[in-house]
């Protein structure tokens, strides 16, 4: 009978540790797989197909562009270019949770005709004006994805906003030992 | 040797019911409109243990509901499992959102091969009658108008459609249940 309530109770414990770490090792690999450039840099995906097999339920109306993140030592400030009739920015952490995301519609992206945030990370020790004005998100990981998505209205437009894409820039602002404490 | 076969089998049952929890049938929070499926803590902290397994199974990388709103149907709206063998006829009007589409996936979740090149129906190319409703065939026949492949009939032939309702309207996130959504009925089936 003992011996039945501890398999019965170490199953339990497995399967909720199996659930739990399933989302980490799932972006974990994804991760791996977006990484064709280097960390904090972005990457413009092609027109998803039925051969785009990066991460799962693509939308093939979308052009993408990705940035697996590491804000461990520095912050990461993020410049995209809109492009009619949708642009957003978002940002997922290790364990899956889209912890923001900001589009077209945004007051600030009116303002100034982009969207601009700066990615600070939880462990991230360093004063304030290191990044200036702009906009803070915080994210709850020191690593994980950041997504622009663009909703391509025809085919004959996505060269047009392939082109207004890769104007988008991402920035380092690494701490000098002297703010850091 | 007990102890070993205890391990074994605490390993067996807790990685078993896990997977069938992460590819089981509704969880918590889960909001049905016809055969549509969705849950409004998708992609956010709230979202609990499972939901939470589930999206980055079929869903990684989903948006939360304020910014997205994501609906799929396996089933069409007889409660049938949706299949390649079968046609199906999705109608509908202007949906509650600043833009929309509606894409169909294989069983591995990825988008369905087909020799058109054509994977889904979205609220800027769409054909609509006078009045702005629209229908679309679900088929792996091709259709004048507004059509999604279903892939090959003779493959394992299960898939689905997702929904995407970017920048919702404010009542679909306050009550997704009383959302009007596309209807999806079965034509025939060979």
């Amino acid at each position: 009978m003992r011996w039945l309530v501890g398999v019965l109770l170490g199953a339990v414990v497995v399967h909720f540790v199996a659930v739990a770490a399933l989302p980490y090792a799932i972006m974990r690999a994804a991760m791996g797989r977006m990484q064709r450039a280097a960390t904090n840099e972005l990457a413009h995906s092609p027109l998803a197909t039925a051969e785009s097999r990066g991460i799962v339920r693509p939308s093939p109306d979308l052009a993408y562009s990705s940035l697996v993140f590491d804000v461990s030592e520095c912050a990461l400030e993020v410049r995209v270019p809109l492009t009619a009739p949708y642009t957003s920015l978002s940002g997922f952490a290790a364990n899956t949770d889209n912890f923001f995301a900001v589009n077209d519609l945004g007051t600030s992206a009116k303002v100034i005709g982009e969207l601009q945030v700066v990615l600070w990370g939880p462990t991230l020790r360093a004063s304030w004006d290191a990044v200036g004005d702009a906009r803070i998100v915080h994210s709850p990981s020191d690593r994980g994805i950041l997504l622009v998505r663009r909703v391509v209205p025809s085919q004959t437009a996505f060269a047009e906003i392939d082109a207004a894409r890769r104007r988008a820039v991402a920035l380092e602002h690494c701490p000098h030992s002297d703010v850091a404490q | 040797m007990r102890v070993a076969l205890g391990i074994v089998l605490s390993l067996a049952l807790g990685l078993g019911s896990a997977f069938l929890a992460v590819r089981g049938g509704l969880a918590a929070g889960d909001v049905r409109v016809g055969p549509w499926r969705t849950n409004l803590t998708t992609g956010s902290a709230d979202a609990d243990l499972y939901t939470r397994a589930r999206v980055a199974v079929g869903g990684l990388l989903a948006l939360a509901p304020s910014e997205t709103i994501y609906f799929t149907a396996a089933t069409d709206a007889a409660g049938e499992p949706l299949r390649a063998s079968c046609d199906y006829v999705l109608s509908g009007g202007e949906l509650p959102a600043r833009w929309w589409s509606i894409t169909a996936y294989g069983a591995d979740h990825f988008l369905i091969p087909n020799a058109a090149g054509r994977y889904s129906i979205g609220q800027t190319t769409l054909l609509r009658e006078a009045g702005g409703r629209w229908t679309a065939r679900v088929s792996s026949q091709p259709s004048d108008g507004n059509w999604i492949p279903s892939g090959d009939p003779g493959a394992s032939g299960e898939l689905s459609l997702t929904l995407r309702l970017y920048n919702p309207r404010a009542e679909v996130a306050r009550d997704p249940a009383g959302a009007e959504l596309p209807s999806l009925a079965r034509e025939s089936c060979r």
